[in-house]
């Protein structure tokens, strides 16, 4: 493995590090594209996104992680577009980049919550992009109608509480005396006005699951990968109802962890979500290039 | 401003570096010394700031990260002895850069432990800014534990960390015995072995132990201690929330005035 600074960018210099498999690029092996996650910079959220790239290249597969504009290391941008927008382009101009430096053709986004919306927008407008991991997205369809953004906000919001007052800690400090309930239902919630903060029911109309089939068509692997109650997994379920209705969509993965916060701060959600990304690569990606591509893809060296 | 990678081939870490944008008569360069785990996250862009500040007012600036942390090599946090070797390794690569006659560190929490520990190994260390450093090594671990049962963790998913992970603290890194025992040991009181030309220690959290500490290093060394009230930038609370990615201006506006010796 080998790591290295870039600077690219068409309208401000945008910061990142390219990670490389020891043998090089490979042909055929998409590159990697790992994006934002909010307001921390490229190493991701509990330095996610630089075990991920070092586990991928590991297995032969090469990534680049930058920042955005105005996020970790790269400077403001003078564009007045929206920071969605804004996101895709410089995603855009970091695959131009990679297509000039190292020949690579196909590109697989992988994002956390803004990240992942930013990757499916990504998906859904750009060819390159083979195979996409999206991490508690919050897309939600485009005839979604505000009302039923708000709905599935307040369900996420109900499940938190919910998982709150199952906690057999808080009971049993009110059972032995050391709490009363109306603390409890206090600190249940302050907590979700926390988990909460921020948030609102998503506005945005183009980042589209009904696209979804049409992705899978044009032969696009998606990953999916939601946190239990987590608010984009409420929107999935407003726009697919049952989780069965997925099932046609064969290059849809859905993967639901519990018990886990929005960013997977418990190690063991991590080190799941390494793995889910790294099966993923070898079992559905190798297939999906080998469809879209010229030649075939050197499975075994994702494996 | 200039990424890039420097030091051993099988251990480089990563670094920004700042080259001035005013000239100064001699050439001095300041090594930005951040601090650790999930508080390195929630520092990231006052560091930026403050480089970009720095390099107004003449300075070399290098901000650089510890191994095993942010870009650098390495899988997880490996501990105060080797980050003593990042700082050290960190301070000739700006030296040999920039060509800087004079050296001076800024670090905040545990990052200012750090440096007020290696400070005494390095004599041509002209100025060091001891921003709310962490004193007392079983002080920050209880804080840590405190910060396992943060606002954002549910039940379950505290539940789920004590389970499962032996070397997991709830901050979303691996953090090893040996990691934990190094922390234990720091205790900057009881050396009193900071030095530098002049030392500024900047306390926002109106902490007795950080006031007890300038005062007894005053005794023997040149320190400035400086109280403002400032919100604590390291602690995390929603990681979406921009407003927890505020800079804090009145810290880094009295860091780059004492540096530039314009402090009232």
């Amino acid at each position: 493995m080998r790591e290295h600074t870039v600077v690219f960018g068409d309208d401000s210099p945008l910061v990142g590090i390219i990670t490389e498999p020891d043998g090089g690029y490979q042909e055929n092996v998409p590159v990697f594209l790992f994006l934002n996650a909010g307001l921390d910079h490229r190493a991701g959220p509990h330095r996610l996104y630089v075990t991920l790239a070092r586990k991928l290249a590991a297995v032969g597969v090469a990534s680049l992680r930058f920042d955005f504009s105005g996020i970790g290391d790269s400077p403001a941008s003078r564009s007045l577009d929206a920071p969605e927008d804004r996101g895709v382009a410089e995603a855009r101009q970091a695959m131009n980049f990679l297509a000039r430096s190292v020949r690579s053709e196909a590109f697989v986004p992988l994002g956390l919550c803004s990240g992942a919306n930013v990757g499916f927008a990504l998906a859904a407008t750009d060819r390159r992009v083979v195979g996409a991991v999206l991490i508690n997205p919050t897309t939600m369809p485009a005839e979604h109608t505000k009302e039923q953004s708000e709905e599935a906000l307040k369900r996420a919001q109900a499940h938190h509480h919910e998982s709150r007052l199952r906690d057999w800690k808080s009971w049993t400090r009110v059972l032995t005396g050391r709490s009363n309930a109306m603390s409890v239902y206090r600190s249940t919630v302050r907590l979700a006005g926390h988990a909460f903060r921020g948030q609102s029911a998503p506005r945005r109309k183009d980042v589209d699951l009904g696209l979804l089939p049409e992705l899978g068509t044009r032969g696009v692997e998606l990953l999916a990968v939601f946190s239990e109650g987590d608010l984009g997994l409420e929107l999935l379920t407003t726009h697919v109802g049952s989780f069965e209705n997925l099932a046609p969509l064969n290059r849809f993965q859905l993967e639901i962890v519990r018990d886990t916060d929005h960013i997977l701060t418990p190690l063991h959600d991590q080190q799941r979500m390494e793995a889910l990304v790294l099966n993923w690569t070898a079992q559905r990606l190798s297939a999906g290039l080998a469809r879209s591509a010229n030649g075939s893809m050197p499975v075994d060296a994702l494996r | 401003m200039e990424p890039f990678y420097f030091g051993p081939k099988d251990q480089r870490l990563f670094g920004v570096y700042h080259a001035p944008s005013v000239r100064r008569d001699v050439p001095a360069g300041v090594v930005l010394c951040y601090p650790f785990l999930q508080e390195y996250f929630r520092s990231h862009r006052a560091f930026l700031r403050l480089a970009t500040q720095l390099v107004g007012r003449g300075w070399h600036v290098l901000r650089f990260d510890y191994s095993g942390c942010g870009d650098s090599y390495g899988d997880g946090p490996s501990g105060p002895e080797a980050w003593e070797q990042d700082l050290r390794l960190a301070s000739r690569e700006l030296i040999d850069r920039a060509g800087a006659i004079k050296l001076a560190w800024v670090g905040l929490r545990l990052g200012a432990g750090l440096a007020a520990s290696v400070a005494p190994s390095v004599p041509s260390l002209s100025r060091l800014v001891l921003w709310d450093p962490i004193v007392n090594g079983p002080d920050y671990l209880r804080e840590l534990d405190e910060f396992r049962h943060a606002l954002t963790l549910s039940p379950g998913t505290r539940r789920k960390v004590e389970r499962f992970g032996p070397n997991d603290r709830g901050v979303g890194l691996d953090l090893a015995p040996e990691v934990l025992q190094s922390i234990n040991r720091l205790d900057l009181a009881s050396q009193l072995n900071a030095c530098a030309d002049q030392i500024l220690v900047l306390d926002t959290q109106e902490s007795n132990s950080t006031a007890d500490y300038a005062r007894r290093l005053a005794e023997n060394r040149n320190v400035t201690f400086k109280r403002l009230s400032e919100r604590p930038i390291w602690i995390e609370r929603k990681r979406n929330d921009p407003r927890n990615i505020k800079v804090p201006t009145a810290s880094l506006q009295a860091i780059v005035d004492w540096m530039s010796g314009t402090d009232a």
